[in-house]
């Protein structure tokens, strides 16, 4: 038997909502109004939310009461969720937590938030990230930084720090992320929940401001293993309007989580972890350690396995990353949307007016991080340096890629089920930390980049805590389309970790 | 069957990545190693990349950026011989769709995003993103 939910109304899992809507035990505007009440209390304390649709969420929710017997097998009825600020709802403001896109509207929805409106969620709201959701710490946010709900002076990771302190602080069940290099599930684990990110081609991207478009990926940030499985369920398929999409079977994902990994085989990289390179803080492998034991009791078989390229992940990513956003990242030329910076007709910077508007236009709405990106993108694909960083990191890219389908393959492999790791080398760190050092906030990414280079399945669970209280994350990746032993695996830790459930003191609020 | 001119041309190009590897070029791996990013270097790619930055924008950008490329080559000690590119990570087959006509966005919708879009009028005085003068 799991532990029960904390006894606070606000810890409510979405399962536990969409039950009690369903049954009529609980009316949609209840749940919601008391959501938007955390949210309008909290939100000043912890800057997850950049944007809250009050009315139209409880008109929603209003409706979702008005036909609660026509609509009762809809998974997630009545269940508040927020959506980064990355991913576009009509008509609402979404600025990838960019100056340059300030007072965007989209004239068009996202896949997954058409999918989880028809699934009967509720949008309450949009969270802070890094801008363009390139960091690791929401730092590099317009809004300002988001704070962590365990220790306000640290962050909540990034870049969807803003979703993860929204579901730690239980501002909302549920929160929709992406993930390029590591952004849903490395805040996921300094904020102490769960954060999935699928298979590439699992969900829809349509609608999600592209960053580096052969690694983003969307999925849930929740409190437990099992709602990560029901948001799943309904975020994932095949959409014409993403041609990246795949037509792949969509399992019955809560189905799968038997409690239990008898016969599972997990991968463990020891050498990987003992390097010096991946600098673990010891707090963080303990509780690794801890959580192997916690799979072992649960069943599986834990296996030694070698990913002797994964040590490269990093700077490999971070040639691929940034060259795909300079391309995507062009179109922001403050033409179409967005802000612009003004040109008198006789006013050149060597060029044209319009290419004067450009330069300028860029520079002031990007901030620092975009720009570095920008800027180390155009350089990895400039004529003369194309081959030495960017053809040689694709080809690296294979190599990786490689030593997880030996890790995975049954006949000539290890034939693991699962490769376990910590999601990162450190819990939370402070605000302001790594701000200056670029390099350095990079290398916190060790674990997490290898999972979008191969576009594997990867979840980060709550594998227990460090001396100072602050949360662990545990990392499993998966086969390509088997998020289903993924979240089987990740359920059965979380039933065997000591205080997965546990939440934030909320006794200062 | 290829003409002997193609051939001659496959010939000639092949002679040039040869000479390029060759053992007495000065290379690491199989291309000349970029030195450390310089002052000039982030100039150029500025402009490359339309960013107007500031001088203390260079100032901040060029050692750190620098720090990043020197990190990354540690990538030239990785035998990548045998390694195929991996340019995405789906399979290889590109799904195609029908080459029909569809509804696409709302053209006022559109254009209201715009900073300076004129939505209204006819299609001689209305519909378009307008934007400073094009030629320098």
């Amino acid at each position: 038997m799991k532990p029960a939910a904390a006894g606070s109304a606000g810890a409510e899992t979405a399962t536990s909502i969409r039950d009690a809507v369903r049954t009529g035990r609980r009316s949609a505007v209840d749940v919601c109004g008391h959501y938007l009440d955390r949210i309008a209390e909290g939100n000043g304390r912890w800057n997850a939310l950049t944007a809250v649709f009050r009315d139209e969420a409880l008109t929603r929710a209003a409706e979702i009461d008005r036909r609660r017997n026509e609509w009762r097998d809809r998974p997630l009825l009545g269940v508040p969720i927020t959506i980064k600020d990355v991913i576009c709802t009509r008509g609402q403001p979404t600025t990838a937590a960019s100056r340059i896109l300030a007072g965007f509207r989209p004239p068009y929805e996202a896949t997954v938030a058409t999918r989880l409106r028809e699934a009967g969620a509720i949008v309450v709201g949009k969270t802070n990230c890094d801008e363009f959701a390139m960091g690791s710490s929401t730092e590099h946010s317009a809004y300002g930084p988001s704070r962590n709900p365990w220790d306000r002076e640290r962050t909540p990771g990034g870049s969807s720090g803003g979703a993860a302190a929204s579901v730690a602080a239980a501002l909302a069940p549920v929160a929709i992320g992406s993930d390029t290099g590591g952004s849903i599930r490395q805040p996921a684990a300094f904020c102490g929940i769960v954060g999935l990110k699928p298979t590439y081609g699992r969900v829809s991207r349509y609608g999600l401001l592209a960053f580096a478009s052969s690694l983003d990926q969307i999925g849930p940030l929740t409190q437990t293993v099992r709602d990560a499985a029901l948001v799943l369920g309904v975020l994932a398929g095949r959409d014409p309007r993403d041609a990246t999409s795949v037509e792949a079977p969509v399992d019955d994902y809560t189905a799968a989580l038997t409690g239990e990994a008898t016969g599972l085989r997990v991968g463990v990289p020891r050498a990987l972890l003992e390097s010096g390179d991946a600098g673990i803080d010891d707090e963080v492998l303990a509780a690794f350690r801890q959580a192997l034991d916690a799979m072992q009791a649960a069943g599986a078989t834990l296996v030694d396995i070698d990913l002797p390229h994964a040590e490269y992940a990093v700077p490999v990513y971070y040639l691929v990353a940034p060259a795909e956003a300079s391309s995507n990242l062009a179109r922001y030329d403050g033409v179409r949307y967005g802000a612009r910076c003004g040109v008198a007709d006789d006013e050149a910077n060597g060029g044209s007016p319009i290419s004067t508007m450009y330069d300028r236009t860029r520079d002031a709405g990007f901030g620092p991080e975009v720009k570095r990106r920008i800027m180390l993108g155009t350089y990895a694909l400039s004529a003369g340096y194309y081959d030495a960083y960017y053809r040689r990191a694709q080809r690296v890219r294979s190599l990786i890629r490689r030593d997880y389908d030996i890790a995975f393959d049954e006949a000539g492999g290890s034939g693991v089920d699962a490769v376990a790791m910590p999601t990162t080398p450190s819990p939370a760190f402070r605000l302001g930390e790594h701000l200056q050092e670029p390099l350095a906030m990079y290398l916190g990414d060790v674990f997490t980049v290898s999972a979008n280079l191969t576009g594997l399945p990867a979840i980060s669970v709550p594998a227990g805590f460090t001396g100072e209280g602050l949360p662990v994350g545990l990392q499993l990746v998966g086969r390509a389309f088997d998020e289903a032993t993924l979240l089987r695996l990740g359920d059965a830790c979380e039933s065997t970790v000591a205080g997965s459930r546990r939440r934030p003191d909320r006794a200062g609020e | 069957m290829p003409s002997p001119i193609f051939e001659a041309d496959f010939t000639r190009r092949d002679a040039a990545i040869d000479r390029r590897s060759g053992p007495t070029a000065p290379v690491v791996g199989s291309y000349p190693m970029p030195d450390r990013l310089t002052r000039a270097d982030v100039e150029r790619i500025a402009a490359l990349a339309h960013l107007d930055l500031t001088p203390e924008e260079i100032d901040l950008f060029t050692p750190q950026l620098g720090d990043i490329l020197e990190y990354a080559k540690r990538l030239q000690g990785v035998d990548v011989s045998g390694a195929d590119d991996t340019w995405h990570p789906g399979g290889p087959d590109c799904p195609r769709r029908p080459d029909t006509v569809r509804p696409s966005l709302d053209r006022e919708a559109t254009l209201s995003n715009a900073p300076d879009g004129v939505t209204a009028g006819a299609p001689e005085t209305g519909g378009f993103f307008r934007v400073p003068r094009v030629l320098g």
